[in-house]
């Protein structure tokens, strides 16, 4: 084992991007993610409030905007022009036009409607911005309206008859760290796991290499296979680990209830991507080629993984490729345990069909590797 | 002088030509990510994300919010339970990503002019799923606590538009701009077709520079190291420039992409955006000694420029060092420029900023080339001396 170790800390040392695969580049990214993500919600997000009412009313409509946690109030303008200006120039988010006369017209009973441009294609900001306009318009509604109402006498009705209350499980602050930055690192990891196995095994077969490999040690092709590759998965286990639990600690989820079954979770994320960076390699027997394929298959799973939008929500064709994505399965478990405390059984089918994943990649891997491993017109292909 | 220029064009052709690997990236991917990228929301609107409604009251009313809110495009209603236990179950095998729970003598409470409380669980592990969720039955709620109100006001013998005016005494009207329909693929594809613009070029021209590096350099090279660089970046512009017009020709049309700015208007800043995206991979380039390293360290840079552009989290939330580390790359401002330029409509003269920064990257990172090129053919000079 000792004379595999040593060969394959001899490789890493001299291909270049070895270290960058296996230790550098998941760290930065872990880093520049959690860096980006660092603010958690978006708050305080510029808008314009076009004031042609001058009232108190309108004074206390841009008080209570700058209050709620999404907005702030950057721009007192004019005109709607105006504001469409800095909406163009990026400067707001959204534009709410206060009309003339509007508390007048209001006491009166013959309300102006107030009008709120919203900058659709940022689509994050406009909901967050959507929501809290619309719950401050519809709290101070309440208010003027519960005094109309007594002074129109009699017993005044109810001002919100029903209400929904709304209970966010598991990120109770609609925090993004926890949900998209965790993601995203999760997705990192599994780009370079998938990639270092894939370029490491594939380089063996393009250097010619395969005979000191064999001879490394004593017993066939098998064992000098399993030889060279747990060493990377213990590896991944524990940087992956200190990465993945380190960044729950970061962002303050602590660490997972079922810690066993995140764990099993892991290992089976590695074993995974090790066996399908296997099955291509062998299956190819070409270096670019399964590099390539390996970066096409990892690099848009983010995408069809269905934590940004829903798997439901996909259509058939996207859809049945991100539930054959072991990832997709990993990153669920990981919402389920991680972030959420549910119950393990509710959880097993997630680590149910990574472990059957792991069983067909490395069963179909082996197969073709028997043939491949022994036989040197599949090596040096590029 | 113009003569180091075509000849820097002509020997950067061969060269691409000459390498599939780099072909395969610049032009095959771009076919191929541009085709497959979008498919995912080619539905835009994510319909019927599923819950399942527990009904303690089972009265009109409670029937009647039921049927509300499978009604809406947002949510669907899967099925109906008769326990927490039971539906709190399906909400973590992660069948339904919502519960909807209405509470005993829900229609008696509203009858009797109280206040009657709605629950609604979502999984917010799923922000966006739980942002429809909390927005359909928000929307419901309100809509159906309204009626309710004016009928009430009505039976007071309340007139009719005195009773609607009433319940809403600040009406608000949202418009949304620039993408009406709320569509999620109008919402991210653009900005990513940029992205992929910009790292296709990138891990391309790496490629290339990589697999060329022990070539030497041709002594015309350092006559005019500036116009050999801009010679250079030729072939790799015509070849996006044919990218761009798949894109926004074939791609946009292909999924029904919404724009308020015209394609030709495009042509000056994506020219700039390119220009300035070519030279930074030439630059780039010179760091890799393999290409296949290229493709590895720069796809893992994808991710985070994603969410560096600023149109999915808000530039207003990134740290300040890291929103200035972030304009040295051209993806930030072209995404920035082209969103505001094509998706909304904006002027020239309102997209200044990102056109500054792109302009003064174009002018570094030529200026950086420049050093670059100016040094290695000293260098080679300097290992084989000139007779």
């Amino acid at each position: 084992m000792r004379a595999f170790l040593r060969r394959e800390w001899r490789r890493i040392r001299e291909h270049q991007s070895a270290p960058w695969l296996l230790f550098w580049l998941p760290i930065i990214g872990t880093v520049l993610l959690l860096w980006i993500f660092s603010a958690r919600t978006p708050h305080d997000l510029p808008v314009a409030l076009v004031d042609q009412d001058n009232s108190a009313l309108s004074r206390e409509i841009g008080r209570l905007l700058d209050a709620a946690s999404s907005t702030r109030v950057a721009a007192h303008v004019g005109s709607v022009e105006e504001a469409k200006d800095l909406l163009l120039r990026g400067e707001v988010y959204a534009a709410l036009v206060l009309p003339p006369d509007l508390f007048k017209r209001m006491k009166r009973g013959d309300p102006a409607s107030i009008q709120v441009f919203i900058n659709q294609q940022l689509m994050t900001a406009a909901g967050k911005i959507s929501v809290d306009v619309q719950s401050v318009l519809g709290t101070l509604s309440a208010r003027y309206s519960l005094i109309e109402q007594a002074q129109m006498g009699g017993r005044v009705v109810s001002i919100q008859p029903i209400r929904a209350e709304l209970h966010p499980l598991f990120n109770p602050g609609i925090d993004y760290g926890p949900f998209l930055a965790l993601l995203l690192i999760s997705a990192t990891l599994h780009v370079f796991i998938f990639i270092s196995a894939t370029q490491f095994l594939g380089s063996e077969l393009l250097e010619k290499s395969v005979p000191a490999w064999l001879a490394a040690g004593r017993g066939g092709w098998l064992s000098a296979l399993l030889r060279k590759i747990v060493p990377y998965t213990g590896w991944w286990l524990l940087f992956g680990g200190l990465l993945l639990f380190g960044t729950y600690r970061w962002l303050g989820m602590g660490v997972p209830e079922h810690f066993a079954v995140m764990l099993a979770g892991l290992l089976l994320l590695v074993l995974v991507y090790q066996g399908l960076a296997l099955l291509l390699v062998m299956t190819t027997a070409n270096y670019r080629v399964s590099v390539s394929l390996a970066s096409l298959i990892a690099s848009p799973a983010v995408a069809f993984c269905g934590v940004t939008f829903p798997l439901e929500a996909l259509p058939l064709g996207p859809r049945i490729w991100g539930e054959m994505l072991p990832l997709t399965h990993f990153v669920h478990l990981q919402v389920e345990q991680a972030l959420g405390a549910v119950p393990e059984a509710a959880s097993a089918h997630r680590l149910l069909t990574l472990a059957v994943m792991t069983l067909a990649f490395w069963a179909i891997g082996l197969w073709r590797a028997r043939r491949v491993l022994t036989t040197p017109d599949y090596w040096g292909r590029e | 002088m113009i003569g180091v220029f075509l000849q820097a064009v002509r020997e950067e052709f061969a060269a691409v030509r000459r390498n599939e690997g780099a072909l395969g990236v610049l032009i095959g991917a771009i076919l191929l990510y541009g085709l497959l990228y979008p498919t995912p929301y080619s539905q835009q609107v994510f319909r019927d994300v599923p819950v399942v409604v527990v009904d303690h009251d089972n009265s009109a009313l409670s029937r009647q919010l039921i049927r509300m809110a499978d009604a809406t495009e947002m949510v669907g209603v899967t099925a109906q339970l008769d326990d927490m236990r039971a539906a709190r179950d399906q909400l973590y095998r992660s069948k339904v990503l919502g519960v909807v729970e209405i509470p005993r003598e829900f229609e008696r409470r509203v009858q009797r002019g109280e206040q009657a409380v709605v629950g609604v669980y979502g999984n917010a592990g799923y922000v966006l799923a739980y942002s429809r969720i909390a927005e359909a039955l928000t929307e419901v709620t309100m809509t159906l606590g309204a009626g309710v109100q004016v009928e009430q006001l009505l039976a007071k013998g309340v007139p009719t538009a005195h009773a609607q005016v009433a319940r809403q005494v600040l009406p608000v009207t949202i418009k949304p701009l620039y993408d009406p329909a709320g569509g999620y693929a109008s919402y991210v594809v653009p900005a990513v077709l940029i992205i992929m613009l910009h790292q296709t070029l990138l891990i391309g021209i790496g490629m290339l520079s990589a697999d060329n590096r022990h070539l030497p350099l041709a002594p015309a090279a350092g006559r005019s190291p500036g116009l050999w660089v801009l010679g250079r970046c030729v072939p790799y512009l015509l070849i996006s420039a044919l990218n761009s017009l798949f894109f926004f020709g074939v791609i946009f049309r292909l999924y029904g992409l919404p724009s308020q700015g015209s394609g030709w208007m495009l042509i000056p800043f994506l020219s700039l955006f390119l220009l300035a995206t070519t030279l930074f991979g030439l630059v780039i380039g010179t760091i890799f000694r393999s290409a296949i390293t290229v493709g590895q360290v720069l796809l893992f840079t994808s991710l985070p420029s994603v969410f560096l552009a600023g149109f999915s989290w808000p530039k207003e939330m990134l740290p300040e060092s890291l929103v200035w580390l972030s304009r040295l790359i051209p993806n930030t401002a072209g995404v920035e420029g082209f969103l505001r330029l094509h998706q909304m409509g904006a002027s020239y003269r309102q997209i200044e900023w990102p056109l500054l920064n792109l302009a003064l990257l174009a002018l570094l990172f030529w200026s950086l080339a420049r050093w670059l090129t100016l040094r290695r053919v000293r260098a080679e000079q300097g290992a084989s001396p000139k007779p």
